[in-house]
């Protein structure tokens, strides 16, 4: 071995492709910038608490509907004679209004906001998970495990995932689920995450199971096998590295989904039940008193659409950073025919 | 009856929506404005009438909410039925499908009607005195809600339900003559009221045994149950066979009637504010919001009426907390009815007592647990839940998703928190909601919301809700489960005293219903005052609101 002649160059360090995506996702501003209003939007929910003892003081249930609040120097009724609930003071207490029950819509807006978020997440974590384990299995073992599996997944595509959830939701909502060791009660949170972590298996674990279906046949793990590797180790060691970036476009995808589909069945009465808040709640509540006070449906409306909106166009961002060739299909489509789109970093 | 579409007599649980939506065809309406017994036809004008909540069925053996009794007592009269006026007049019985009034033995316990002649079903068939005892078999094996007020009292009832007899021994009919006995097993005072509830309005002895909800059977009334679209709309249509023996008393009716169910309040009370439809579900509530516009767009064709019902959170005694007198106590202290009242819409009646205004026995005397239209006591309230020891115990409050039943709800559940209690809500579909807590083995419902209206002009009727024989397994009726003896006794001396002689036990009435408030079995939260609301094509003073069935759609008259 000769050492490098002083003053010659060394070549230059390799840049991962992680460092690649996170240098394509920073120069997508609008992803960015949307990511950041998800951002801003999660933290405002998870700072309920304080807003709720610090600002308005007064929880997320509960009720002052014969009180008053002095707004101006008048005194004004939280809930009129006739039910009828203030609006928007733009002051700490109320900032946002009052339901019918009287209870600070602000308040509620943001512990609402939180359980949206916190249900979609740990939906989203269900999903991820089961997806992985399901769609890998699947594709790597082929056969009759692939065959079952896969007849699991097409039954529970088979059903809407609206429908399916509000027919979970609703059948346990009143006794909850009991699986022996997990033991859900009606009123937990968990359960409608669990119910929309379910549902949304089949959207995930398919196309895993197909992206590992064609990597199995590769050399390296062909490689990996002649050495003598467990299965487990193949998965774990081979195959989930290979599928990382997928899995990681799926998430944000997900939890825009998890976010409405959380949305719609708390609308319905079959996601989070009374009285805890949640935007869907809300939304539901609301809409018996509108046009009359349409702001019981404007707040939650206005920060659902904010926040799976800023969520799936960052998702969107992360999906061109993660799969560059997504991007370059797209230019090669879209270029005159004989024209070379620009190269790509890094390719 | 608990409302849920308001049942007469039994539970109607929670209110319903219904509004009639009154699609006024425009058509010709001078020939209909006309008086009486020419009947509804083919060339009636029609009439939409927006119910909130579907008819429980409309099969009379089944139905036994308000919005079902509302059609149902129009096309099944019985032996008797009530005056169709509004007010305390509506609830005196007049002869239906019977000659007269019966006669009653000296010992209370054998009626003896005589049945009209000449009679026709809808369907052309005959009527025949047999048919009676057919209809009132059909009730007692389909299973109708209210049945215990058959089996309870007539004679050989209970053993032909239980399948130990072919036919109820305490009745006779001989077909030619038209002579129908009924023999009770012991003096029951509203037994009257009982025969006119629409079950047990007269059906054809060939009637199938089984539910007909979308092909309802054949009876005898003014209207005929037609076109059923189950959960979306019904038409009462006019029985061809009424005119010729129309009976006095019964108006003919003027209209045909268009059902439509519209569960969205709001949308209901615009269409038929904006004249699109003609009849708002009395069972609802007009949204508050909407109210400024009504009373200023539509103050002549809108009224408040007083009904006969109570709301109130039933509080089980035989599990905890409320096993603790001071526990229910303390509910009734930190109640704020003036806050259910606004969730309400302004159309509750703050109140304390069982018998609601205009139900004689109604206490006059002040509430135990302070002005039920003044604040809350919330202070003695937590100091009661210390003293019982029940602080800190997990409640869950049942209720159903019709507003304002769910604001009730989480209303309460704030209220049962911030005494010590831990309270959760539980919200069940409305149509599954009285079963659901009427289900002592699989629920046993600790608290909750119910509404009772009257299934007929007696205190028995909302003392089922307390009496300890109501207590059943499934569709139980006394859900707070209470077993007083001393309301047992007083129940065994006052019931036999007839409806007609009311008026010498309002006393004891009266002490009964403090006894109960005293003991705070229940949490009441008022009475129920509901909207008569109808199109500018309807001739609002015109249409009776009657104290039992509510709209009177016999008495509709466009203008």
């Amino acid at each position: 071995m000769t050492a490098p002649r002083p003053g010659t160059k060394s070549p230059p360090a390799g840049r991962g492709p992680w460092l690649l995506a996170w240098r394509r996702l920073a120069r997508s501003r609008t992803a960015l910038a949307f990511g950041g209003l998800f951002l801003g939007v999660a933290v405002l929910c998870l700072l309920a608490p304080v807003y709720a003892h610090r600002v308005a003081h007064t929880g997320p249930n509960e009720n002052h509907i014969t009180e008053t609040i002095k707004i101006g120097g008048k005194n004004e009724e939280v809930t009129s004679p006739t039910g009828v609930p203030i609006g928007p003071t733009w002051h700490s207490r109320f900032f946002l209004g009052a339901d019918a029950n009287g209870r600070d819509v602000a308040v509620r807006l943001l512990y609402g906001g939180r359980n949206s978020l916190e249900i979609g997440a740990v939906a989203t974590l269900i999903t991820m998970l089961l997806a992985v384990l399901i769609g890998t299995f699947a594709g790597y073992f082929g056969g009759l495990t692939d065959g079952l599996l896969s007849r699991l997944l097409d039954v529970i595509w088979a059903f809407p995932p609206v429908l399916l959830g509000v027919a979970l939701g609703v059948a346990l909502a009143v006794g909850g689920l009991d699986l022996g060791v997990v033991k859900l009660t009606s009123g937990s949170l968990l359960l409608p995450a669990f119910i929309i972590g379910v549902v949304f298996v089949p959207y995930v674990a398919r196309p895993l199971r197909g992206q590992v279906l064609s990597l199995r046949g590769r050399e390296f793990i062909d490689a990996a096998r002649v050495q003598g590797r467990g299965h487990l180790r193949i998965l774990a060691g081979e195959l989930l590295p290979n599928l990382t970036s997928t899995i990681v476009v799926f998430v944000p995808l997900m939890l825009a989904n998890a976010i409405l589909l959380e949305a719609g069945l708390s609308y319905l009465g079959a996601g989070v039940q009374d009285p805890n808040p949640s935007w869907g709640t809300m939304l539901a509540e609301g809409i018996r008193l509108t046009p009359g006070a349409i702001h019981l449906v404007l707040a939650p409306g206005l920060m659902l659409v904010i926040a799976v909106l800023g969520v799936n166009v960052f998702g969107d961002g992360l999906r061109d950073a993660l799969d560059p060739r997504a991007v370059h299909r797209a230019i090669v489509m879209r270029s005159p025919r004989g024209t070379q789109p620009p190269a790509l970093e890094g390719s | 009856m608990i409302k849920r579409s308001r049942p007469l007599g039994l539970f109607s649980l929670l209110a319903l929506t219904l509004s009639l939506s009154i699609s006024a065809c425009g058509s010709s309406t001078s020939s209909s404005t006309n008086a009486s017994n020419t009947g509804v036809n083919a060339s009636s004008p029609s009439v939409t009438v927006l119910m909130g909540t579907a008819p429980d069925s409309l099969d009379p053996a089944l139905g036994m909410s308000t919005q079902s009794y509302e059609a149902t007592w129009l096309a099944y009269t019985g032996l008797v039925t009530y005056a169709h006026a509004s007010g305390s007049a509506g609830a005196q019985l007049i002869p239906g499908l019977a000659t007269a009034l019966p006669t009653i033995s000296a010992d209370g316990k054998t009626y003896t009607f005589t049945l009209r002649k000449g009679l026709l079903y809808s369907n052309g068939q005959p009527v025949k005195a047999s048919d009676f005892a057919y209809t009132l078999q059909r009730a007692i094996k389909l299973g109708w809600g209210n049945k215990q007020f058959l089996t309870g009292h007539i004679a050989g009832a209970e053993a032909f339900d239980k399948g130990k007899a072919h036919s109820i021994s305490g009745i006779t009919a001989a077909d030619s003559s038209g002579v129908i006995t009924v023999k009770l097993t012991a003096p029951f005072g509203p037994f009257l009221n009982v025969l006119a509830f629409p079950a047990a309005g007269l059906v054809p002895a060939s009637t199938p045994l089984k539910p007909l909800p979308s092909e309802p059977p054949a009876g005898v009334g003014p209207y005929t149950i037609a076109h059923v679209v189950p959960n979306q709309s019904f038409e009462m249509a006019g029985n061809p066979h009424w005119a010729s023996e129309a009976i006095s008393g019964i108006p003919s009716g003027q209209a045909k009637v268009q059902i439509k169910i519209v569960t969205n309040n709001q949308s209901a009370a615009e269409q038929v504010l904006g004249n699109t439809a003609d009849v708002f579900d009395w069972n609802d509530t007009v949204p508050g919001t909407l109210l400024a516009q009504v009373h200023a767009r539509a103050s002549a064709r809108y009224a408040q009426e007083p009904t006969v019902s109570t709301e109130f959170f039933f509080l089980n005694t035989q599990a905890k907390p409320f096993s603790s007198q001071l526990a229910r106590e303390a509910v009734n202290y930190a109640l704020d009815r003036r806050a259910l009242a606004r969730l309400d819409g302004g159309q509750l009646t703050p109140a304390c007592y069982l018998l609601p205004i205009g139900m004689p026995g109604h206490p006059a005397g002040p509430c135990p647990y302070g002005d039920p239209s003044a604040a809350p006591n919330t202070a003695k309230a937590k100091e009661l839940i210390t003293q019982s020891g029940m602080a800190g115990t997990a409640v869950d409050v049942w209720s159903e998703p019709h507003p304002p039943h769910k604001e009730y709800a989480d209303y309460y559940a704030s209220v049962l928190s911030a005494i010590g209690l831990k309270a959760t809500v539980k919200i069940v579909a409305t149509a599954q909601y009285p079963g659901t807590i009427g289900n002592l083995k699989g629920v046993n419902p600790q608290t909750g919301w119910i509404a009772f209206s009257q299934d007929f002009p007696n205190p028995v009727d909302f003392y089922q809700l307390l009496d300890a024989e109501s207590i059943a397994p499934s569709e139980n009726h006394n859900l707070s489960q209470v077993k007083d003896p001393h309301i047992q006794s007083e129940l065994a001396a006052l019931a036999p005293v007839p409806s007609s002689q009311l008026d010498s036990v309002v006393p004891k009435w009266q002490a009964l219903d403090e006894y109960t408030a005293q003991k705070a079995y229940i949490a009441v939260l008022g009475y129920d005052d509901v909207p008569k609301f109808t199109s500018e094509h309807i001739n609002f003073g015109a249409l009776v609101f009657h104290p039992v069935y509510g709209n009177d759609w016999s008495t509709l008259q466009l203008k």
